[in-house]
């Protein structure tokens, strides 16, 4: 599993609650005090890899899957990669991801998956299914076929009302002339 | 500064909490209208470079439509496109966000140093003339008529760029919005929200044109001489033209050295 952030000033945040970055930081606005080495020094921490163990939990029929953090070569650009090993074979598993959540409730993560499978974690939806073996009932075409008929719905009919907003105006410059 | 920016990333939690509940609630509507009022309201988007534009180029409420409109139709057509380009054909492996922002960035600059220069070479070679003259114009379709028209061809093509580039660059917010949309199967709605989004900004540029044309016109009223009035027609173009080109220069420059950084 691969883990990426979305913006450096997030992983600051992270390294400052971690403990490996100073506290001054985190600004008295609130703005983040970001530096390119950062993500360097949070990635080669054992804090940072306890944490990512912490937070992102997959679990086979109430079997927990045993995790193993990877050293990251470069966690803001690639990401950090957790292996997990499960006890026997697996069909499908349940992963919880809480990354930064504890920081701040209004963090996501757009999680996708195996066969186009993705789901959306956040605070109070922590928890989804993966299905690891066989074919998941809704996967990636069939959403991208949904997504497409219903931008093209929203689409067309904002281009209708343009339309017929433009048509008005057109009709009603010639009647006043 | 700090309520406002704290209120404004309540509103956006509030509407990424709306996209995951069920159904299409009204609220939402009004959320992501309010929070995109709010983000053009923040520092950003063009907004004292469009009042320079329209006050150098003697703009018209309509021009000030024109920039609204601009600017929300570029915001929600770079949050579609890169939307579904990340969700869809894997985007965050080929380039991070944060690159794709400065690149981004570094084409708004472009845009915006290109207009200026276009400005400012317009003034030199004379043409700040900005067709407000009137003349006789008969249609082709029979009823031989006369009226005042006004001249549109070339219509503040500066405007509309200018309007693109504060759009270019999708806000945070709006983008969350749409990636979370389709991710869950609900990218009708969160491209509704995000359309939303862009009329609340459209609408903050608007009020912003508006201003600058009132503005402008109050001292064209308000000139005591036609000297006066001379030279305020004569400065305010170079002006707003060397501003644009100068502000445009600065966001390339802040851009490429964005990206050097990062490489």
């Amino acid at each position: 599993m691969r883990w990426h952030v979305g913006g450096p000033d997030d992983l600051t945040l992270l390294g400052v609650s971690l403990g490996l970055l100073p506290q001054d930081r985190v600004l008295a606005d609130g703005a983040i005090d970001y530096r390119h080495t950062d993500a360097a020094v949070i990635g080669s921490s054992e804090e940072f890899a306890a944490y990512l163990l912490k937070q992102i939990t997959v679990t086979d029929r109430e079997r927990s899957c045993l995790g193993a953090v990877e050293p990251p070569k470069s966690l803001a650009r690639i990401g950090a990669t957790v292996d997990y090993t499960c006890p026997g074979s697996v069909g499908m598993v349940t992963v919880a991801v809480r990354m930064l959540t504890d920081l701040h409730p209004a963090y996501r993560a757009l999680a996708t998956g195996p066969h186009g499978q993705r789901a959306v974690y956040g605070s109070g939806e922590d928890s989804h299914d993966w299905v690891l073996a066989g074919t998941p009932a809704a996967g990636s075409s069939s959403l991208g076929r949904s997504a497409a008929a219903q931008i093209a719905a929203v689409t067309g009919g904002a281009l209708l009302v343009a339309m017929l907003i433009m048509w008005r105006r057109s009709r009603r410059r010639r009647t006043v002339a | 500064m700090n309520d406002v920016t704290a209120y404004l990333a309540s509103l956006s939690d509030r509407l990424e909490d709306l996209i995951h509940s069920p159904g299409v609630p009204p609220l939402a509507f009004a959320l992501a209208f309010l929070a995109g009022a709010g983000h053009a309201v923040a520092p950003g988007h063009g907004k004292s470079l469009a009042a320079a534009y329209l006050v150098g180029s003697r703009g018209r409420i309509r021009d000030a439509a024109w920039l609204g409109g601009s600017v929300a139709v570029m915001h929600t057509v770079s949050v579609l496109v890169i939307g579904v380009a990340w969700t869809f054909l894997s985007l965050s492996d080929v380039v991070r966000m944060q690159e794709l922002t400065s690149w981004l960035q570094l084409g708004a600059g472009v845009i915006v140093l290109a207009t200026g220069l276009w400005m400012v070479r317009r003034h030199l070679l004379g043409h700040s003339h900005s067709h407000h003259h009137g003349h006789s114009h008969g249609h082709h379709h029979g009823h031989g008529h006369g009226h005042e028209h006004e001249h549109d061809h070339g219509r503040r093509p500066g405007l509309l760029l200018l309007g693109m580039s504060g759009g270019l660059t999708p806000s945070p917010a709006a983008f969350l919005v749409l990636a979370t949309g389709l991710f869950l199967g609900r990218a009708g709605f969160a491209l509704l929200l995000v359309l939303t989004f862009g009329l609340g900004m459209a609408v903050v540029l608007f009020g912003v044109g508006l201003l600058a044309v009132a503005g402008s016109s109050l001292v064209v009223r308000g000139a005591q001489s036609r000297t006066v009035l001379r030279l305020a027609s004569r400065v305010a173009p170079v002006l707003a033209a060397g501003g644009i080109t100068l502000f445009g220069a600065g966001l390339v420059v802040v851009a490429v050295i964005q990206l050097v950084n990062k490489v």
